[in-house]
């Protein structure tokens, strides 16, 4: 491919961030009869299209590595576009558009990898086409109501109407987030996808169903209140979401510490964060929304760099089981370093802003006194310390247990740089963690005509529970991590190392050649056996949609033989019915 | 002399080449006219168009009073006279361009395809009931004679079973027309029309089954449509495409054009009609799930959106007549799109099964994507066409508050996913190396690549055609204006 087409593709990628610069007037024009399409830059898109130009050329200059997969850009551009349109549009016709042209090209950029099978391709888009026709259904209801297509508050809508409006558009939703028990499609299309294209699927797709949700709320003035009222100090529809949030965060990241894969762990991981999102939106609250709208922020820029930094050690090594990696630390220093930086921020600790988002969360749950939601959030975000300790551990440290891993190097540039800004990113907003704040989140809050959280200096992030200072935060940790890895730096020559990983031996035991002495192997299979959590990770609802593509199938077999082959029987059911219908229109109607 | 530019070109045109064929033969002017007629007929649909979008074209040629022939071509029918002469440029393009099987090249393939338009023409143009039954049987002719072509067991059964069948529903159809001409002693439509309140009411019941089974049959409705995979299955695809994209959507129009034309109040029989077109559309996509035939699912997808434009049409409100007028439009373009790639495949691997198709992306990969495009065009996914007119029926359907079609007809979408893209993850199936057996030229993929840029075109811009399609629904639903129109004010 030429050069002028790569430089045409990167161009592409960078045109949300374009948009974002140059969007000042609003676009309409008429599609057929009755509908116009008309564009318009609302600051809650806005914030989802600042996350879209982050992401778009970070992940759009790894694609563009040789031998490139042309149908992959141009289908990579076809999603661009269709995301870009669904975040620009004024109306439910654009942003319908928009969604589907987004499901099906990333349909289509699913296919190329080598890995996908049936099941995944086929569950990736019946789910997301049923989240699609579910959006169309609730659009036309609220055509129905409102008697245009614009997206506006809906004044005046009867309860009926607007149960149905939630129903439709907030199952449209939660399919695309991913909450459970609609999440199947999500750990299956994230492992098989292209690896670079599972960092745009978690980081950049997956939030539209966030942006939905929150979309979902600004169609009625009292949203989730309006309902069924209050419980204890919060909307009492949005205590039923949170909890399906928070259901999803706990199982899915059980599931994830039980993964053997990197991929699927990051996907189970990215499950469970949207269930926090989804708890926060549950919540309802200014803080609440903001605590979303950074989790959403921290999570885009957590799981590209994540994605990619697997992307590379899948391309330098070829497997992707925690069991056949390890050791790569020395090889593969700077994914090591994106890792980390990575699954600090996925866990949520200081100095990262992880830290902020679930602080701003955990204190809006505080104010809607849902302590309960609250216990088990924290049981879930404590319960992720451990697949993230994993996978920085299994992959990096320990011995190496293949020969590609010992053989690995590091990852070529294009897949190095987007790390670095990802990480630069990263830190800099932990220690300014009211940055975001002001620039990119009370620009929403006030869109949204909702209190601001405001912040005294870029560097605190200010709250009415209390707050912190990220610059001295920073300054701790970075000095603690200094002198810790000062002084194992200078110890490390009396330690003893061992030779081969078959050195090790204890209690009579001998390990073989296929004894896994990997420290995470079997981490799963103990897991099972704790009780509760044993339960868990047991229960699934593949069997549910197996189970329904089984039966659909069977009717199918069913219909299907009214369809002989005989032309005396065409004839003979036409000739029966209509004698029949003769005779029934006979008998009510006095022939 | 000069030749009056009227509707009647429609069908005389077709109907002299096809019988002078042994002279294109001599002259070897068989597959330039056989393209060329249609084209010629749409450049005349078009030059006729500013007309048309004023005022209904009426053309009487009598014979002997009362008897004679009735042409009629308002706006209505339009749109199904340049769709028809369309379809039939785009297969007859692709037959002399993909320069294929001799036996679609050769005399009698060429009688039959220009038949096939003029009869189908005819029928959508004609204002007399008689001359409707004459052109349905040379449309019906042609089509058994272009499936039994290629000399081979399947082909031969197709060919005898669409006869039998499709003598059957023309018997059905005239007894109905000998009933209606018993009770009114008229034959012209607009006549009819005046007079059928005044017969009976189990008399009107009787005709009314009567034409329902008959037209029922021929447009592949619910329980009279189980002759439909067969026959596309044993057909040639392109020929099958014709079946699809052409002829039932002319039987459909035929059979909602009497429906408002006859009925004074067409509520009831709307909702029937609706009834029947629900019970096509599920049935035909729940059975489409199974198929490991290209044709045969192409067949069963037809159906299912045969069901759609019926439960659009039947529900008779404008928005809906439009966009089931539109999507009548679109299914064709994606319908011809979709079974030229079948021909191709077929070809190309000499087998139309799923089994043997696996990994066909990359052996064609222009035929592939073809395939893909269709079949996002015939879900319904936007940016293209199939989306905009389902939009519009959808719409219209909201706009009355009527919310059982809208459900059935996403569900049907959902369903239809599940089978497209079955296909089109196993034609992209990477595990399968796949060589062609036979080559594919170039100008073959000509015909297909017009099609896709229409669909992509309509999708993207709908508002450059809406207006017709407007008027076309104002046409179809506006009893009183097409009777002032033929009778005159005074009736």
């Amino acid at each position: 491919m030429s050069w002028m087409l790569r430089l045409l593709f990167l161009a592409v990628s960078l045109s949300p961030a374009a948009l974002l610069m140059a969007w000042d007037a609003d676009l309409s024009w008429p599609l057929i009869e009755g509908v116009r399409l008309s564009l318009t830059l609302t600051p809650l898109a806005g914030f989802f299209l600042v996350l879209l130009a982050l992401v778009a050329p970070l992940i759009a200059l790894p694609m563009l590595r040789r031998p490139s997969d042309v149908p992959s850009l141009v289908l990579f551009v076809l999603l661009l576009i269709g995301m870009q349109l669904l975040l620009l549009a004024g109306d439910f016709v654009s942003f319908f558009i928009g969604w589907e042209v987004m499901t099906w090209s990333s349909y289509l950029l699913l296919l190329r990898s080598p890995r996908t099978d049936m099941v995944t391709s086929q569950s990736y888009i019946l789910f997301n086409l049923a989240s699609a026709f579910l959006l169309l259904a609730g659009i036309l209801v609220f055509y129905s109501v409102t008697g245009d297509f614009l997206i506006r508050a809906a004044t005046e809508v009867s309860r009926p109407q607007a149960l149905s409006l939630v129903v439709l558009f907030g199952l449209a939703f939660l399919i695309k987030a991913g909450t459970l028990p609609l999440h199947i499609w999500i750990p299956r299309s994230y492992d098989q996808a292209p690896d670079l294209f599972s960092a745009f699927l978690s980081g950049s797709i997956s939030k539209m169903g966030v942006y939905g949700l929150i979309l979902l709320l600004t169609l009625f003035p009292d949203a989730l209140t309006g309902f069924a009222g209050r419980f204890l100090n919060g909307p009492a529809v949005g205590y039923l979401l949170a909890w399906v949030g928070v259901i999803t965060s706990i199982v899915a990241t059980f599931k994830a510490i039980s993964q053997e894969d990197m991929k699927r762990l990051l996907a189970y991981s990215s499950i469970a964060q949207v269930g926090y999102i989804t708890t926060a939106i549950g919540v309802g609250s200014s803080l609440a929304l903001a605590g979303a709208l950074y989790l959403a922020l921290v999570h885009t820029l957590v799981k590209v760099l994540l994605f990619i930094s697997v992307a590379g050690i899948v391309l330098q090594t070829g497997q992707r089981r925690f069991n056949d990696l390890g050791r790569l630390i020395e090889r593969m220093p700077i994914s090591f370093f994106g890792v980390l930086i990575g699954i600090i921020g996925l866990a949520g600790m200081p100095p990262l802003p992880g830290f902020a988002a679930k602080y701003l969360v955990f204190v809006s749950l505080v104010d809607a006194r849902w302590l309960l939601l609250l216990a088990a959030m924290i049981l879930a975000s404590t319960a992720a310390f451990i697949y993230c300790y994993k996978l920085v551990y299994a992959p990096f440290l320990g011995h190496a247990n293949s020969p590609e891993a010992r053989e690995a190097r590091e990852a070529p540039w294009p897949y190095l740089v987007p790390q670095v800004i990802l990480m630069g990113l990263l830190v800099l907003f932990g220690l300014f963690p009211g940055l975001a704040i002001d620039v990119l989140i009370d620009p929403v809050l006030v869109g949204l005509q909702m209190a601001p959280i405001g912040s005294e200096s870029w560097a605190k992030l200010s709250t009415a529970y209390g707050g912190y200072d990220g610059v001295v935060l920073m300054l701790v940790f970075g000095t603690a991590f200094a002198l810790v890895t000062g002084l194992f730096l200078l110890l490390r020559g009396r330690m003893r190392r061992a030779g081969s990983p078959h050195d090790l031996s204890f209690a009579g035991e001998v390990p073989t050649a296929e004894t896994p002495l990997h420290y995470g192997a079997g981490m799963g299979r103990e897991l099972r056996r704790i009780p509760l959590v044993g339960w868990i990770l047991r229960q699934g609802t593949q069997g549910f949609y197996l189970g329904l593509a089984g039966q659909m199938r069977a009717a199918a077999a069913l219909l299907g033989t009214l369809y002989v082959g005989r032309p005396q029987t065409w004839i003979l059911i036409a000739v029966v019915v209509f004698a029949l219908s003769l005779a029934v229109q006979a008998m009510m109607g006095g022939l | 002399m000069t030749l009056p530019l009227t509707p009647v070109w429609f069908v005389a045109l077709p109907l002299l080449l096809a019988f002078a064929s042994p002279l294109w033969v001599r002259l070897r002017l068989l597959m330039p006219l056989l393209v060329g007629t249609p084209a010629a007929l749409l450049l005349l649909a078009f030059v006729l168009l500013p007309e048309v979008r004023t005022a209904p074209l009426l053309e009487t040629i009598v014979i002997a009073p009362p008897l004679g022939i009735h042409l009629q071509l308002d706006s209505a029918s339009w749109i199904l006279v340049a769709l028809i002469s369309f379809a039939g440029l785009l297969t007859n393009a692709f037959i002399w361009l993909a320069d294929g099987e001799p036996y679609l090249r050769d005399r009698r393939a060429f009688v039959f395809l220009l038949l096939l338009i003029a009869g189908c023409n005819g029928m959508v143009l004609t204002g007399d009931l008689f001359n409707l039954y004459v052109f349905l049987e040379i449309a019906g002719v042609s089509a058994y004679a272009l499936s039994a072509l290629r000399r081979d067991a399947s082909a031969l059964e197709a060919g005898l079973k669409y006869l039998i069948i499709g003598s059957v529903a023309a018997v059905f159809f005239l007894f109905s027309v000998v009933l209606v001409y018993l009770q009114t002693g008229q034959l012209n439509l607009a006549a009819i029309a005046v007079g059928f309140g005044e017969i009976p009411g189990p008399m009107q019941i009787l005709i009314g089954l009567l034409m329902l089974v008959g037209l029922g049959i021929k447009a592949e409705l619910f329980p009279f449509n189980f002759w439909v995979p067969d026959i596309y299955q044993g057909s040639h695809p392109a020929v099958a495409g014709l079946y699809s994209g052409l002829l039932v959507k002319v039987f459909l129009f035929v059979l909602f054009h009497l429906v408002f034309l006859l009925l004074a109040d067409p509520k009831v029989v709307g909702i029937w009609l609706m009834g029947l077109g629900a019970a096509t559309m599920l049935i035909a996509e729940v059975v489409a799930l199974r198929q490991e035939d290209l044709r045969r699912m192409l067949a069963y997808s037809s159906l299912g959106q045969i069901g759609l434009i019926t439960l659009a049409l039947g529900f008779g409100v404008e928005a809906t007549t439009a966009g089931g007028l539109f999507h009548m439009v679109n299914h064709t373009l994606v319908k011809l799109l979709l079974f030229l790639t079948a021909a191709v495949l077929l070809r190309s691997f000499v087998s139309a099964q799923l089994a043997d198709l696996a990994g066909a992306g990359r052996a064609r990969p222009l035929a592939a994507a073809l395939f893909v495009l269709g079949a996002l065009a015939v879900m319904g996914l936007p940016p293209l066409s199939g989306f905009a007119s389902k939009l519009w029926i959808l719409k219209g359907f909201a706009e009355a508050g009527v919310f059982w079609p809208v459900a059935l007809i996403l569900l049907a979408a959902l369903i239809e996913a599940g089978y497209y893209f079955r296909w089109i993850k196993v034609l992209y199936d990477p595990s399968v190396q796949l060589q062609a057996v036979h080559p594919v030229g170039r100008l073959a993929y000509a015909p297909m690549a017009v099609a896709a840029g229409l669909i992509i075109l309509l999708g993207v811009a709908p508002f450059l055609v809406d207006a017709l399609f407007s008027e076309g629904a104002q046409a179809l639903l506006d009893r009183g204006a097409t009777l002032t129109a033929v009778l005159g004010a005074g009736s």
